[in-house]
């Protein structure tokens, strides 16, 4: 099996008469790559297989070559920050994570210092001698993110890691994930605030009712969506004009302009076309263009696409 | 510098012991340990302080008294329900905790993970027993004190260490047998309460089933021998050496159970 890919072969999970994920055949390279679907849609099963917290009822999951059930070999690999906000009893900052890197194998001296660095890093040092129980959730979400980072992994899995944070947070912490997944490792994240991942995700799952709906490059997966028109912004100087000329081309579905007549908007089954004719069309129109770019590139839009919503713009 | 993977399975298992034993020795853990440690020593300085004097003299007296204590209470009840509750906690609490995955998620054999646990709640219950047995032992001899010099020269210390050994081995039988049950139950109570139903009817058990009771076993290792009532099946008791093998294999069993169960271990806390 691929030694630099999260694989997943014909994976099921269920729980009990429940269905968790369907039979997902699923590649992940390096870089980031986005987790999107509603609660209950089957993603944290799908990062909990991903990591061994749960075992699939059918098909087998491996992790960079490093079947699941090697929680020895895996956890050396894979860091990862669950969505679960409980902690040890007891724990202080710095006692969860030296406790963490005791169990990496690390001496007691040095998990101590790395335990402090680790805090630092997310910004807890001066909360470091606290007990976690009276941290802000904030601060506990950088907590496990810290811990999910400790041992320097190479595969990052996230769930849900914005939950709680402050724009400043938010900010922050997708930058980091940016940095990692730049340096060549898997970053895994799913995530409500959209925006946030699609803005940096390299590719992008996309899971409903336990099945994956789609998966690939943002780009690509919505170009294979023939059966769903795409939208077209152009922004320019004479968008009714332009309505008159792109009305006349056959794969155009609809055009709209702008309530604020600066540009409008083109629903096309064939963006490939449409991208290939418009240009020469402008220019022979002498029209003044600012911009032409998808409208609803965005991962809301194509996953309303994929799940039978109707789809909008950006 | 790589670390040796030996030295690394080590420090793990330190680490998981470390952590089980100063679980169970703290915060709401402790409270039933402590509490079931604390009533023999209750009932042997009721007994020091309302001993009649004219019984000072009767060493023996004490000496049997409190072996019949230690078979009865100390052994068939403080150590039966202290094991229960230490060594069933240890992946039980974790789970209604909601905090099992962060023990999931150390890169370690569920066979280290297991063991570990094992080892801590075995430190922390034969601790808290073992001073509980010595203080004990030392206050229902404390009202003969001025005639133990002979008892004390004699097999004083000798009936000490034994008590102790049999607490230690016990927690270990009993603990082994309790890790694996919080494994497989939601609420262990009914099967120790059928383990100790069956531990209860030892004496009335022909030989050949008498070996399967933990207790059986650990009679063998008692300083004094129990008086098991006239209506007990009368068996010859197995050699010390036999016992202690037969513990032991007890243990290896169970756990070997236990490290099979652990391997299908999920995180899954709205099912429980």
């Amino acid at each position: 099996m691929t030694t630099d890919r999260i694989v997943f072969r014909e994976v099921s999970k269920f729980y009990g008469e429940v269905l968790g994920v369907n039979r997902v055949n699923l590649e992940i390279a390096p870089g980031l790559t986005g987790l999107v679907g509603p609660n209950g849609s089957g993603k944290s099963t799908l990062m909990h297989l991903m990591t061994g917290l749960l075992h699939p009822s059918r098909g087998r999951v491996e992790v960079l070559g490093v079947p699941t059930d090697r929680p020895e070999e895996l956890f050396r690999l894979v860091g990862y920050c669950t969505q679960y906000d409980t902690f040890p009893p007891g724990a202080t900052g710095r006692s969860f994570l030296r406790e963490a890197l005791s169990l990496h194998g690390v001496g007691r001296d040095e998990a101590d210092a790395r335990a402090l660095e680790s805090l630092r890093t997310v910004g807890l040092a001066d909360a470091a001698g606290r007990r976690i129980a009276g941290y802000s959730k904030g601060m506990r979400q950088r907590a496990k993110l810290a811990h999910a980072m400790l041992h320097d992994p190479r595969v990052l899995v996230l769930d849900e890691p914005l939950n709680g944070l402050d724009p400043v947070g938010r900010s922050e912490v997708m930058d980091v994930v940016a940095r990692l997944a730049a340096e060549g490792r898997h970053v895994v994240v799913s995530s409500h605030i959209l925006h946030e991942v699609d803005a940096v995700s390299d590719s992008v799952v996309m899971i409903h009712g336990g099945a994956i709906v789609a998966e690939g490059e943002i780009r690509a997966v919505r170009g294979e969506l023939t059966r769903h028109p795409i939208q077209v912004l152009v922004r320019c100087d004479d968008p009714r004009r332009v309505a008159a000329l792109l009305f006349g081309l056959p794969h155009v579905v609809e055009v709209r302009v702008l309530d604020t007549d600066d540009g409008l908007l083109v629903r096309t089954r064939d963006a490939t076309s449409l991208f290939r004719t418009l240009t020469g069309l402008l220019v022979d129109a002498g029209v003044e263009v600012e911009t032409v770019a998808p409208a609803d590139e965005s991962v809301h839009a194509v996953y309303d696409y994929l799940i039978g919503g109707t789809g909008g713009a950006a | 510098m790589t670390v040796p993977p030996r030295t690394v399975r080590g420090r793990q298992l330190r680490a998981i012991a470390r952590r089980e034993a100063s679980r169970s020795l703290a915060g709401r853990r402790l409270l039933p340990l402590g509490i079931l440690a604390i009533l023999p020593v209750v009932l042997a300085v009721l007994r020091a302080v309302f001993l009649p004097e004219s019984r000072a003299a009767d060493v023996s007296g004490g000496v049997a008294e409190f072996s019949q204590v230690f078979w009865v209470f100390i052994l068939r009840i403080v150590v039966f329900f202290s094991a229960a509750h230490a060594f069933v906690k240890t992946f039980r609490s974790e789970i209604t905790d909601e905090t099992l995955h962060w023990s999931l998620m150390a890169p370690l054999r569920r066979r280290e993970l297991v063991i570990g646990k094992f080892t801590g709640a075995w430190i922390a219950t034969s601790l808290v027993l073992a001073a509980s047995t010595a203080a004990t032992w030392a206050l229902y001899l404390v009202p003969h004190s001025s005639h133990l010099g002979d008892f004390l020269a004699r097999a004083g210390v000798v009936h000490l260490v034994r008590y102790l050994v049999v607490v230690v081995v016990a927690c270990a039988a009993y603990g082994a047998i309790f890790l694996l049950m919080g494994l497989y139950f939601r609420s262990p109570m009914i099967p120790a309460v059928v383990l100790l139903g069956w531990e209860a009817l030892t004496p009335f058990l022909p030989a050949a089933l008498k070996s399967l009771t933990v207790v059986n076993h650990l009679a063998a290792l008692l300083p004094v021998p129990v008086q098991l009532g006239s209506f007990a099946v009368a068996s010859t008791a197995p050699p010390a050496w036999l016992a202690v093998g037969a513990l032991v294999a007890c243990v290896v069993v169970f756990l070997a159970f236990a490290v099979r169960r652990s391997r299908r271990l999920e995180v899954s806390y709205s099912a429980e």
